[in-house]
């Protein structure tokens, strides 16, 4: 493909080497509920290198939720640093938070979240746009996103004509749209069919080999750990555990969470 | 390890064009939703119209009646009517004498009204008014002097235009008695009141249609929190999301505005001139009626985007995790 712009391992203004998509040190976070603090996270650190493919694991409660916003620049921690391509999200300002989520991260929801009342190119389109990138440049970029999303042909149809898994595939194309460093991806396959989150993963998996993004994934989908190069396994508010892919194959038959006794799936 | 911090840059503002195309799609796509917000909006605007347009019209039609003994045209009635009233006086003297000594001759054949005049004495009547003499006298003196015939004829037609023009010079006083019987008041001081009043029910339909709009547009922001978390992941700016919101309601008060518009001046001048006819248009103030319009259209803008900022600022505010959540 010859629009994918390779995604540079140098800062462009100080030229240092940038090894990592995402490094939290000690992150904490706390939330007031009432008269009763909650400590959602009680300490993480992790480092994620580029290009990996992370998935996050964790029961609901773990904190896992609470970890995956905050490195996606969706919230702050209360104690700690959260380095997104190695710059404190804590230190942005609104506009400079913005321009981060627009040019360096991607999301894609569970529920996808495409805008209703935009065609699939629009919604490919829209963070180009948000980007500054005029309109005729943002199309022809989208529509090749689309045709490697293999959505090619459905470019003028709304998110309602289209299927789940239609409608997830083009959310991904609209996470690339800016050729971000980092893949977000909140339970992808979450409200998709076994097939359609099959396919889902491949092409996630496909797109990280490809381009060299990092994808980070919160997932209960053991379907997603068979592509993941390592699993972080969030519970109650710390890492319990972080597994490499390699070690998984070992344990032969059946992933389990350490502890919380989460379903078994077949590697 | 590079631990030396990367430069991020700054979000750029996207040019309002953007936000316009946006918004109006949004706007264009959600019709049904768009409506009820119009239509709290055209009620309101087509209330305020009529009211303030109706209210011109009767100005113009008291200036009217006012203005109406000065007129040029008032002088050259009462010119005619002077003159008319010469006329009928002769010719009544004249019918006068001949009544008290025309004699018929015997056998002669009795005067025939219908085929002279086209019309029975009763509708001739009712035309002109009574006549200086009796029909049974004019029809004593016309079997006698057929010549006559056509002195008869002009005074029926002297006295019925002196009716009519006695018609034109009273239209004031039927028009300020169509305006009494209506409950219009006529006299100054009771004009004041009125105004009063007045002020106080448009103060009030504003109000509601206010919050209506205010209402209708909080709810767009709450069906659409996970759209505009959405948007904030992709990199849009608050402020970018406040003009989305603005322009929106922008669109509809545009739309609704003119609507109310154009339903108020058609009320207005319907009602009016089922009421008191062509007197709607004898002394029409376009100015001020204008200024109407232009007062309408302000405050329809106004309405729709007060109503908005509220909304716009709390969407704008909504953090984007709103768009990670996952119940509906």
């Amino acid at each position: 493909m010859t629009d994918i712009t390779p995604i540079p391992d140098t800062d462009p203004t100080t030229g240092t080497v940038i090894e990592h998509a995402v490094r939290t040190i000690d992150v904490k976070r706390e939330y007031k509920m009432g008269n009763e603090t909650v400590r959602a996270l009680k300490g993480i650190s992790v480092e994620i290198g580029r290009g990996e493919y992370i998935s996050i694991m964790g029961p609901s409660g773990s904190g896992k939720s609470t970890f995956f916003n905050m490195i996606g620049g969706l919230d702050k921690p209360s104690e700690g640093k959260v380095y997104i391509d190695e710059v404190d999200i804590a230190q942005l300002d609104s506009y400079e938070l913005a321009w981060m989520r627009c040019r360096k991260i991607g999301y894609i929801f569970q529920t996808f979240n495409l805008i209703p009342v935009m065609t699939a190119l629009e919604n490919v389109q829209l963070p180009m746009i948000f980007a500054g990138m005029t309109t005729a440049d943002a199309q022809d970029k989208a529509m090749e996103i689309l045709k490697r999303v293999e959505l090619g042909h459905r470019w003028k149809n709304k998110p309602t004509e289209m299927s789940g898994g239609q409608q997830q595939r083009v959310a991904i194309a609209r996470a690339f749209a800016n050729d971000p460093t980092i893949i977000l991806a909140d339970e992808p396959t979450g409200n998709l069919d076994l097939n359609t989150g099959k396919l889902i993963i491949e092409l996630l998996s496909g797109l990280n080999q490809e381009r060299g993004v990092t994808i980070i994934s919160a997932t209960h989908d053991h379907k997603m750990l068979a592509v993941s190069d390592r699993i972080i396994w969030i519970s109650d508010g710390t890492v319990a555990k972080i597994s490499r892919r390699d070690e998984l194959k070992i344990e032969a038959g059946s992933v389990e969470g350490p502890g919380w006794g989460e379903g078994q799936a077949r590697l | 390890m590079t631990q030396t911090a990367a430069q991020p840059r700054r979000q750029i503002e996207l040019p309002l064009s953007k936000a316009v195309e946006i918004a109006y799609n949004s706007i264009r796509l959600r019709f049904t939703r768009s409506l009820l917000v119009t239509s709290s909006i055209v009620l309101a605007l087509a209330f305020l119209c009529s009211i303030l347009t109706t209210q011109t019209l009767l100005d113009g039609m008291r200036q009217w009646t006012a203005a109406w003994p000065q007129s040029t045209q008032y002088r050259e009635l009462k010119k005619q009517r002077e003159k008319l009233d010469v006329d009928i006086d002769a010719t009544g003297s004249v019918l006068r004498f001949e009544a008290g000594k025309a004699k018929p001759p015997a056998g002669a054949a009795p005067f025939d009204v219908k085929t002279a005049f086209g019309k029975k004495w009763e509708d001739i009547k009712s035309d002109t008014g009574a006549l200086p003499v009796t029909t049974g006298d004019i029809d004593r003196i016309l079997t006698a002097k057929p010549e006559l015939t056509g002195k008869v004829k002009s005074l029926i037609d002297n006295m019925r235009q002196r009716r009519v023009i006695r018609d034109q010079l009273n239209r004031p006083e039927a028009l300020r008695a169509a305006m009494t019987t209506r409950g219009v008041p006529v006299e100054p001081a009771d004009i004041a009141a009125d105004r009063l009043q007045t002020r106080w029910v448009i103060g009030l339909a504003l109000l509601v249609a206010f919050v209506g709009i205010l209402n209708a547009m909080l709810m767009s922001v709450t069906e659409r929190f996970r759209e505009i978390g959405t948007m904030k992941c992709l990199g849009a700016l608050d402020s970018f999301i406040v003009k989305l919101f603005l322009l929106e309601s922008l669109f509809q008060g545009v739309v609704g505005t003119a609507a109310g518009m154009l339903v108020g001046i058609l009320v207005s001048f319907a009602s009016a001139w089922i009421s008191y006819g062509n007197a709607t248009f004898w002394n029409l103030l376009t100015g001020e009626i204008l200024l109407n319009l232009g007062i309408t259209l302000v405050v329809g803008m106004l309405l729709s985007v007060g109503g908005a900022i509220l909304p716009a600022l709390q969407a704008a505010r909504m953090e984007p995790i709103a768009a990670m959540r996952v119940e509906a």
